[in-house]
């Protein structure tokens, strides 16, 4: 399949839609109609609410109206974490878009996805500074997502930021109700050992986390022939290798750590999906899709 | 250009080609960003492992090798300059070298010190003699001496000059010029050579003078500068007060800096110094500190550091002189006597002590230098035993008989001066042999003539063991000295009345009086004195200056090379000497040297020394290399065949 130049299109609106197209429909079996309710809290009755929502016992009591809320699972909340640090603004010689923006492709259309669904759909930005935008639901929701995505370029050091992953983490672990779905995009790169820990600690009260991989073509096959000095975006560290020497042990290194990623999701529900940016993102969004909803989309 | 060199410089674009080739064709390590570089393991590049250590090595010395064939095909270009003398005719040459030692040339010199320099170019001449050529080596510091009389022995010289030093001694190229022409004359080779090798900074502006008969030559022109310097002459403690003498070669290079008096717990106090070239400053000191040893240092640098610091030593350490005077000199309208005068013209630092008669104890002539006894008319038996006391311990004196030497009452004597009857005589001869006053010096022929109105008469077994300096002309003593234990004792049978002669108005007067106080600073323990000066301390005294140990002969003499605070440990007790810079050397204006050897027939140069001989030995050992580290090679290659079979 040819390789989509993304960053040459206009807009991640259309791109989100584009990729997003196919998913819209059918995603859900049905809105706010599911099977499982879960009661929520209660709230005074306002004018225009419905009727047969009042707790009639409740209102005994107090002698006031109140209206007993529930969540259903079809409320699930969308987070999208985008990892947007340096290494995710680099992109190959002959790579068409650099990974940050192949994850706002991925990640808008996720949130399209699941606003047409009428989930909430949040958003925070790892990267240095973290920026959180809150959860909405329908067109304001993707609006707010794509806006702050747009509003964003891949740049900062985490390795060097001790604390930037705790500001974009913290926020969602701190809001995000039971059930939510929070999609990790990010290259897995540098900081993955601290990123692994306090992400999949996000991974309890009947949330999916879900991390999207994203890698860059000469990042997953390692395409280099003659003697080369490698440098690394983030941190200070260089090294002087033959490539032809090493490949396959770089190789199995990076098939290790997806390995670790994958291994320990599965064990928190969750599960890894990778993509390469000279790839289609309709398929890591389908796969993502089918992660978060548990197979309801495939 | 010969077909040789033609050929040598193609050989070195024949090693240049490969070499740039070799350059171009290696490929380059390219670097690039790589986000997961810590996944990647690290390898050494290919093209590194070619070049490892023993290839890198086999390279080198081809190409090394190539190199000095191709040297040595352009030998006629490639000559090195150093210094080396001409010899026309190829005549066997006389050469002494007057190497100057002094403080000066320890001035900066480029990395080097101008001293530095001079002692490799001097190396560098005794290395380019042959054989059949005499060389001897004569030291300009103060006093010049010669280190090593014209011999043909060159490693001799070569040694000696190896093992000179740079000093804190003055200059005295007056007296090592000459003292190195009648060297240089006296060697048999037909061709007589000077080399001074100088900084020619005395602090006189005379042009020199070349020794007459001998080629004199002053290379090396970068030893002369006129480098900014000031330096700290002396410093003395009156109680909180310091007393400073400073000097600067210019006026201008005492601007912004300032003298600091400085304890073990920093500085105690300073003054700034004036635009002057030389002045005496006074630091009040914030602390007086007793006890321990203050420094005056300057602040700010200069060409030469050694005399930016000077040890604070006490009024106490001046030299002390005493003269005991006769009934006639302290008559008369004369406030101060002619011996004092005399003393005092000698040097102005030195503290007279004019007594009427002599202390009848040792203990209170201890603290003066010299004692000097001016027409005495007898010692009683008291003056006598404390007098030889003083001397024995190391103490000298100074007797001029006169007149009243004829009136000494009964039971006075002069010993130790004279034993035996002494008299005086109304009559005496003209005036001294001039034969028997060379050793004073020049200015002693003017005793010749004195006509004096009489004179000491003493027996003949007075001078026994004796140096006589002068004699009358009827072959009698006029001057004589004698060895006292550690002491000297000088005597004069002619007194400094003025009635009697004008004995005391000649230079030769002055000349006797500054033998007995040199004597008295080099026994006595002058707390001060000029580096260089010959000091005498007790046999088996330890000395520690500022350079550490010193080493002392077996007379108890010793030379102090640098100035600073001495302390000289004997018998229990410990005594502080203080060795001073000359002011002079401060200066660093070069004097105009002696005409230039270049105006003179058979004058030295600077030569060219071929260089095919030696590059010729690099190439063998070049390939002598090569052929050791190819067998090492094969062998190791061999061994590793043998392991992976």
């Amino acid at each position: 399949m040819k390789a989509l130049d993304w960053s040459r299109l206009t807009g991640l609106r259309l791109r989100a839609r584009a990729v997003s197209d196919g998913f819209v429909l059918g995603a859900h079996a049905s809105r706010r109609r599911g099977g499982g309710v879960e009661f929520s809290g209660h709230r005074p009755y306002v004018a225009g609410d419905d009727l047969r929502l009042i707790d009639r016992r409740v209102m005994a009591r107090h002698d006031r109206p109140y209206i007993r809320e529930v969540e259903t699972d079809t409320d699930r909340t969308l987070w999208l974490v985008v990892d947007a640090s340096a290494s995710m603004g680099w992109r190959g010689e002959r790579a068409a878009s650099s990974k940050f923006e192949y994850a706002s492709v991925v990640a808008a259309a996720l949130a399209r996805v699941a606003t047409a669904g009428g989930d909430p759909v949040g958003l925070t930005i790892l990267g240095s500074p973290a920026s959180i935008t809150r959860p909405a639901r329908g067109a304001q929701g993707f609006e707010r997502v794509v806006a702050a995505l747009e509003a964003t370029a891949a740049s900062g050091d985490l390795s060097a930021d001790g604390g930037a992953l705790d500001r974009a983490l913290f926020p969602v672990a701190e809001r995000s109700r039971a059930g939510s779905v929070i999609v990790l995009l990010s290259d897995l790169v540098d900081t993955h050992e601290a990123l692994m820990r306090r992400f999949l600690a996000l991974g309890t009260r009947r949330r999916t986390p879900v991390v999207v991989r994203v890698l860059d073509r000469e990042e997953a096959s390692f395409p280099f022939a003659d003697p080369v000095r490698l440098v690394a975006v983030e941190g200070s560290y260089e090294i002087e290798t033959n490539p032809d020497a090493v490949r396959s042990a770089y190789l199995a290194a990076l098939a290790a750590t997806t390995a670790r990623w994958a291994s320990a999701l599965v064990e928190r529900g969750g599960r890894l999906v990778e993509g390469v940016t000279d790839t289609d993102p309709v398929a890591v969004v389908r796969q993502t899709l089918q992660a978060a909803l548990g197979g309801v989309a495939a | 250009m010969s077909f040789a060199s033609a050929l040598g410089l193609l050989v070195a674009l024949g090693v240049t080609l490969p070499l740039v080739a070799h350059m171009l064709r290696r490929r380059k390590t390219v670097t690039r960003a790589f986000p997961p570089a810590r996944l990647v393991p690290s390898a050494t590049p290919a093209s590194k492992k070619r070049a490892r250590l023993e290839d890198r090595a086999l390279f080198a010395l081809r190409t090394l090798g190539v190199l000095a064939l191709a040297v040595l095909g352009a030998a006629p270009f490639v000559t090195c300059s150093r210094l080396a003398l001409d010899r026309p005719g190829g005549s066997a040459l006389a050469v002494v070298i007057v190497i100057d030692d002094s403080m000066s040339m320890k001035a900066k010199s480029g990395t080097s010190t101008r001293f530095a320099k001079a002692k490799k170019a001097a190396v560098e001449l005794v290395e380019s003699l042959r054989e059949g050529d005499s060389v001897g080596v004569v030291a300009a510091g103060t006093p010049a001496r010669m280190l090593v009389a014209p011999s043909d022995a060159h490693d001799v010289s070569r040694r000696a000059l190896l093992a000179l030093e740079a000093s804190d001694r003055g200059t005295d190229l007056e007296t090592a010029l000459p003292l190195a022409g009648t060297l240089a004359r006296s060697a048999h080779q037909p061709q007589k050579r000077l080399v001074l090798l100088s900084d020619l900074a005395d602090g006189s502006d005379k042009a020199l003078d070349a020794p007459e008969g001998v080629t004199t030559w002053t290379p090396a022109e970068e030893l002369r500068g006129r480098e900014p310097d000031c330096g700290v002459v002396r410093a003395e403690g009156r109680g909180r007060d310091v007393r400073a003498r400073v000097v600067c070669g210019r006026a201008e290079d005492a601007a912004g800096r300032r003298l600091e008096v400085r304890g073990p717990a920093g500085a105690l106090g300073f003054v700034a110094l004036q635009k002057e070239r030389s002045q005496d400053v006074e630091v009040v000191l914030s602390d007086s500190a007793p006890g321990t040893q203050l420094f005056a240092k300057l602040t700010g640098s200069d060409a030469l550091a050694d005399d930016d610091e000077a040890p604070v030593t006490t009024q106490a350490g001046t030299l002390s002189v005493a003269v005991v005077l006769s009934g006639a000199s302290q008559g008369g309208d004369r406030r101060v006597s002619i011996v004092e005068e005399a003393i005092g013209a000698l040097d102005e630092t030195i503290a007279v002590r004019p007594l009427f008669t002599v202390p009848e104890s040792p203990e209170a002539l201890v603290p003066h230098a010299l004692v000097i006894l001016d027409d005495p008319s007898g010692l009683v038996p008291e003056a006598r035993s404390a007098l030889r006391a003083y001397v024995e311990r190391g103490g000298v004196a100074v007797a001029l008989l006169g007149s009243h030497a004829g009136s000494a009452i009964l039971g006075n004597t002069f010993e130790p001066f004279v034993s035996g009857a002494v008299r005086w005589a109304s009559t005496a001869p003209r005036g001294a042999d001039a034969a028997s006053v060379g050793g004073l010096g020049a200015t002693a022929i003017g005793l010749t003539d004195l006509a004096p109105k009489g004179r000491v008469l003493i027996e003949d077994r007075a001078t026994a063991n004796a140096t006589v300096l002068a004699r009358w002309a009827d072959d009698r003593p006029l001057v004589f000295t004698r060895r006292e234990g550690r002491g000297e004792l000088y005597t004069a049978t002619l007194g400094s009345s003025l009635d009697e002669s004008d004995f005391a108005l000649r230079p030769a007067f002055l000349e006797i009086l500054g033998r007995a106080l040199a004597d008295a600073r080099s026994r006595k323990g002058s707390l001060r004195a000029s580096v260089g000066t010959r000091w005498v301390v007790p046999s088996g005294a330890r000395v520690n200056g500022p350079g550490g140990a010193v080493t002392v002969g077996e007379q108890g003499e010793l030379s102090p090379q640098r100035a600073g605070l001495y302390a000289v440990s004997s018998g229990g007790e410990v005594e502080g000497r203080v060795a001073e810079i000359d002011e002079r050397e401060v200066d660093l204006t070069p004097r105009t040297p002696p005409p230039r050897a270049a105006d003179q027939a058979g004058g030295a140069n600077v030569s060219r020394v071929e260089l095919s001989p030696y590059v010729a030995y690099v190439l063998l050992f070049l390939l002598a290399g090569e052929a050791i580290l190819r067998r090492l090679l094969r062998d190791r290659s061999t061994g590793e065949g043998a392991a992976a079979r």
